[in-house]
């Protein structure tokens, strides 16, 4: 008896593939369309959640609770003041810039030299010590500041927690939104796409009964439509990455043209990166395999 | 509870070799109120010609799709070259299927390739390399006098030579077993003829044959055996 080779042979598949991709048509190109709008907007997605961590991480980096020293505080008591700050949980860094120093800082931040004479503005210093706070997460900075706030010689805390997190907010809807997206498009996609594969499965019934019947295995009969699908989700995530690479060039090309972008997050790309592409691409295909098995299975193939 | 006898009592194939398909008490009902076939028996001999004959409707066709797995039965037992047919068997169906040739009255030939690439197709899914596809399907279509039409699509071709065609395809493989359904049911009586004695010829050859008709006067051109079906029943015996 001859053997069964398990895996279709290439002479086989080729042609199978061709005919079939053939007599779906215009079907074809509906799949391929119905993926690539699907990861386009998942590749979106990615890209603006992946911006917006990293404008937060950027901003964190400004991330600290500064806290002014009240003046009347005795000299005595800045050392025990120290360590009670420092041993509040969730410090990561703590710097004592003491009133000369920062005096003497924003004195040359602002160009104003005592040649210059400027100084006649203020005669004494009008600072007090500062203390720069940094936390450790970005959740511990508002009772962390609170508490700082409580401490005896503290004056004032300042921190610049509210527009992190609405970033991060808006960051977690954008991923939310993102994701119940991309959720809903992929089922009507494998939905779709699945319905399309059962109308070339019907159009092919005629070589699906012959194979049967002159002895092919099912792995033989349907490895053709498994090529098929993939093929197509492979071809829709690969269309959804150019047209993403497209656009992102556009916009990144504006965007690098407006200052705010620029403060905001200047070393930050949003262009599609070839990582995402391939990742697309598998995605797109595991979709198409997902279809077809769906397909196959609402097929009734088997004998009554 | 009281016991109850099995319905399909055991069928041995003792002459495994000889008996290349047979139906052991085998039912088949599609829902209506007598069963299509109702616990028929029956036993193909190796080497032998049978006619299938019966009224339209009376079952023939699901006698042969019971026999190559396309419809399972309801009770009762399918065997083909001594194994059970079980259609839930992929790989061991595709095995059996190989041993078989199957033909139809609509000869089920694929319009967008060529006669021989239709005949081809049978020995390509089954993974046989190119060259020797290529030789024998040479050799069939020359055995059934269509080596001049090898590139013609099928279409181009008579009602006889598609059928001829058909033959071809079942033949190519070397299948033990002919299961022929109807073969001359869409052909003019000059024609049915020649595929009869095409046929016929290939059964000379070795070929054990199932060929099923409601045309009697063909049944009388060759001197075979005749297995009626008549409400559900076989009513002549395979053997005595
Ligand atoms: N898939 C099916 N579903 C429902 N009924 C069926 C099915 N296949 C066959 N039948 C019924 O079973 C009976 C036998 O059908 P079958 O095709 O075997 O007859 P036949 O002897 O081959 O007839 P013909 O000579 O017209 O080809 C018919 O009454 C038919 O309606
Ligand atoms: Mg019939």
């Amino acid at each position: 008896m001859e053997n069964l080779s398990p895996l279709p042979t290439l002479d086989f598949l080729l042609p199978e593939v061709r005919r079939s991709l053939w007599r779906g048509g215009w079907l074809n190109g509906a799949a391929v369309i119905a993926v690539a709008v699907t990861l386009f907007i998942f590749g979106w997605g990615w890209q603006v959640s992946q911006l917006l961590g990293a404008s937060v991480e950027s901003l964190g980096n400004r991330l600290e609770i500064t806290a002014y020293v009240s003046p009347t505080l005795p000299a005595a008591k800045v050392a025990s003041l120290k360590e009670q700050l420092a041993a509040l949980p969730g410090v990561a860094d703590l710097t004592w810039i003491d009133r000369d120093r920062a005096w003497a800082e924003l004195q040359a931040d602002l160009g104003l030299k005592s040649e210059q004479g400027g100084l006649d503005l203020f005669d004494t210093n009008p600072l007090s010590d500062e203390i720069k706070i940094r936390a450790q997460s970005l959740p511990q900075v508002a009772p962390l500041a609170s508490q700082i706030a409580q401490k005896e010689g503290i004056e004032s805390v300042q921190y610049l927690e509210r527009a992190l997190t609405g970033l991060q907010s808006v960051q977690r809807v954008v991923r939310g939104v993102t994701f119940i997206l991309v959720l809903l498009l992929s089922l009507t996609v494998v939905a779709l796409v699945s319905a399309i594969l059962r109308l070339i499965i019907l159009v092919r019934q005629p070589e699906i009964e012959i194979m049967t019947l002159v002895g092919a295995t099912q792995t033989w009969i349907y490895t053709p439509l498994f090529i098929q699908a993939a093929s197509l989700g492979g071809g829709g995530g690969l269309l959804a990455w150019m047209v993403g690479w497209g656009t992102s060039q556009q916009l990144q090309q504006w965007l690098t043209q407006q200052a705010s972008f620029r403060a905001l997050a200047s070393n930050v790309s949003i262009e599609w990166s070839v990582g995402l592409g391939v990742f697309l691409i598998i995605t797109g295909v595991i979709l198409g395999l997902v279809s077809t098995r769906l397909a196959l299975q609402t097929t009734a193939s088997m004998p009554k | 509870m009281t016991a109850v006898t099995p319905v399909v009592p055991p069928c041995e194939s003792t002459s495994k070799g000889v008996i290349v398909a047979e139906l052991c008490q085998v039912t088949k009902s599609f829902g209506g109120a007598l069963p299509c076939l109702h616990r028929v028996s029956l036993q193909l001999r190796r080497g032998e010609f049978y006619f299938l004959t019966g009224a339209s409707g009376s079952g023939k066709s699901t006698l042969l799709k019971l026999l190559c797995g396309q419809v399972r039965p309801d009770q009762g037992i399918v065997r083909l070259f001594g194994e059970e047919v079980n259609p839930q068997q992929d790989r061991r169906m595709a095995q059996l299927r190989r041993r078989l040739g199957v033909i139809f009255q609509d000869f089920k030939l694929l319009g967008d390739r060529s006669v021989a690439d239709n005949v081809a197709f049978a020995l390509l899914v089954r993974g046989i390399p190119k060259a020797e596809i290529q030789q024998r399907v040479q050799t069939a279509l020359k055995l059934v006098g269509l080596s001049h039409k090898a590139n013609a699509p099928p279409q181009s071709l008579s009602g006889g030579e598609q059928q001829r065609v058909s033959i071809a395809r079942a033949i190519v493989g070397g299948p033990e077993l002919l299961l022929a359904d109807e073969p001359t049911g869409n052909l003019d009586p000059q024609t049915s003829q020649q595929i009869l004695a095409l046929i016929h010829r290939l059964h000379q050859h070795g070929l054990t044959v199932l060929f099923t008709t409601h045309d009697l006067a063909l049944t009388r051109l060759v001197p075979h055996r005749i297995l009626h079906l008549h409400h559900g029943k076989l009513e002549s015996p395979t053997h005595p």
